[in-house]
């Protein structure tokens, strides 16, 4: 075909024209997203807002459950492998290049140029983390190439420097209560259907995600699978969840519930890791990543009893 | 690892070549080659094909752009792939890019002799000299790479009606420079 022939005349161009179009960094067109963007920024204020309510822990009651984030490991503490935070899509990410950190939510690799992908805009750095902005700034915001379908990673280039954006949490307007479904959780991570799970495994969280018992059988990966979509409804917001259940405890009870706590990881098909706290004694199921408890359903109960010793 | 240190690995017939390789350049080849088949497994495959043409063929090739040689074969091998596979299933991102490049194809009333690849290569590197370099840079991201047009309009700061409409001012710039050289596909 003629167009076939141009094609292939075209990939014989220079080998400067190749570079050039690769390490070209495009100047935006401001004006037109300077009017889009006007009307969004009191939106986004308060996003920022709410996110950093949430991350001061102004609501919190009794910390320990409230420390996680997505990823099983504390949001921002000075000298902690998260540095700052990004709040981009409606979303929270925590902002780290620490391997072990990335290693635990399934990155081989601490972040480089070449893990960019399409570009997604540029950021500032505020007091709160980075935040999307019209400004031509030196900070780029990355889809991570490397898992293409799903937005639980993204890449920061901050002038030489690259760091990752890991998924955090689902919300970063609203209050305490706010949570979302087990299966938002799957969206980001690229879980579309059971076939996206590749491994689940009772990790131990003291240890880096240290894998006590993993289950990759396929079958009982689409059980499992089936079986988290019983979890589906009802689900509960961390306030919700005090009310209900915390603050009929007493102190002890409540001591013995915290130390309860196992921990499950859901490997997706792309390599990338999330993980869902496992209180066995009360049969409840926490995801950081959504915010959310959901109550362990039979069916779960049973997959749990067959596969997790 | 710089890019001469990696080709003196290959010259050495040091297998961490290809480690090196991949670890540097593993994510721009599969972008490349995401760009045209859309399948992560097929486009992984063009990927470790790319890393043994590149072992055969160094030495005694020493590329003066190590990059764009592997992003070269990538996407040849990609190209290949579509073809073989073409039959069977559609892949969006070539059969969009093809369709528009059919709009270069000069009129057959301007030609004279048919020309050869090699030779239509040449008239396409002058005339991606002559445009302003973000023009050129437009057209071998959309062209080149497969990069979408959205991708392309996002960078840009435009809408991808916008996008759309420059990218078409580009083809008819190239399909009028074509026919002003009296080439014929």
């Amino acid at each position: 075909m003629k167009n076939e022939k141009l094609y292939d005349a075209i990939s014989d161009i220079r080998e400067e024209f190749i570079e050039e179009a690769d390490n070209y960094k495009f100047k935006k067109n401001i004006v037109p997203r300077l009017i889009k963007w006007g009307s969004m920024a009191a939106c986004f204020c308060l996003v920022v807002f709410g996110a950093s309510l949430v991350m001061s822990g102004a609501f919190a009651r009794k910390g320990a459950m409230d420390s996680y984030n997505g990823m099983g490991v504390p949001t921002p503490t000075p000298g902690g492998p998260v540095k700052t935070v990004l709040a981009y899509n409606g979303a929270l990410f925590n902002v780290s290049n620490d391997l072990t950190y990335l290693n635990a939510a399934g990155i081989p690799n601490v972040m480089t140029s070449e893990d960019c992908g399409r570009s997604m805009g540029n950021l500032i750095k505020t007091e709160n983390g980075y935040e999307e902005t019209v400004l031509d700034t030196d900070i780029e915001l990355y889809q991570y190439a490397p898992a293409l379908s799903n937005r639980a990673v993204y890449v920061i280039r901050d002038g030489e420097e690259y760091m990752a954006g890991l998924y955090s949490n689902g919300l970063t307007v609203g209050d305490y209560n706010d949570h979302s479904p087990l299966s938002n959780l799957y969206r980001v991570y690229g879980v579309k259907s059971e076939e996206y799970i590749t491994s689940v495994a009772e990790v131990n969280s003291a240890e880096e995600g240290t894998v006590l018992t993993e289950v990759v059988n396929q079958e009982a990966l689409v059980s499992f699978y089936h079986a988290t979509m019983t979890m589906e409804s009802p689900s509960f917001g961390r306030e919700d969840f005090k009310k209900l259940v915390t603050d009929e405890m007493s102190e002890e009870e409540y001591q013995a519930f915290l130390e309860s706590e196992r921990v499950i990881g859901i490997t997706t098909a792309e390599g990338l890791k999330f993980y869902l706290k496992w209180y066995p004694e009360d049969g409840w199921f926490y995801a950081g990543g959504s915010k959310a408890y959901y109550p362990i359903t039979e069916e779960m109960q049973t997959w749990l009893d067959n596969y997790i010793p | 690892m710089e890019d001469n240190q990696i080709i003196e690995l290959y010259f050495r017939r040091d297998e961490s070549a290809l480690t090196e390789t991949a670890k540097k350049y593993g994510t721009f080849c599969l972008r490349i080659a995401m760009n045209v088949l859309n399948v992560k497994e097929d486009a992984e495959e063009c990927v470790n094909d790319t890393y043994h043409t590149a072992w055969n063929q160094i030495p005694p090739t020493k590329p003066d752009s190590f990059k764009a040689f592997l992003g070269r074969i990538v996407r040849n091998f990609a190209i290949s792939k579509y073809r073989a596979l073409h039959a069977k299933k559609r892949f969006n991102g070539l059969e969009v890019m093809l369709s528009e490049l059919g709009e270069c194809v000069p009129g057959a009333e301007s030609i004279e002799q048919e020309i050869e690849a090699k030779e239509l290569s040449g008239y396409i590197n002058t005339w991606l000299a002559g445009l302003k370099q973000e023009d050129r840079v437009l057209f071998v991201r959309r062209y080149w790479y497969g990069e979408e047009v959205r991708e392309l309009a996002k960078k840009c700061g435009v809408s991808a009606t916008q996008m759309t409409q420059r990218m078409l001012r580009l083809r008819r710039k190239l399909k009028s420079f074509l026919e002003e050289k009296g080439v014929v596909l």
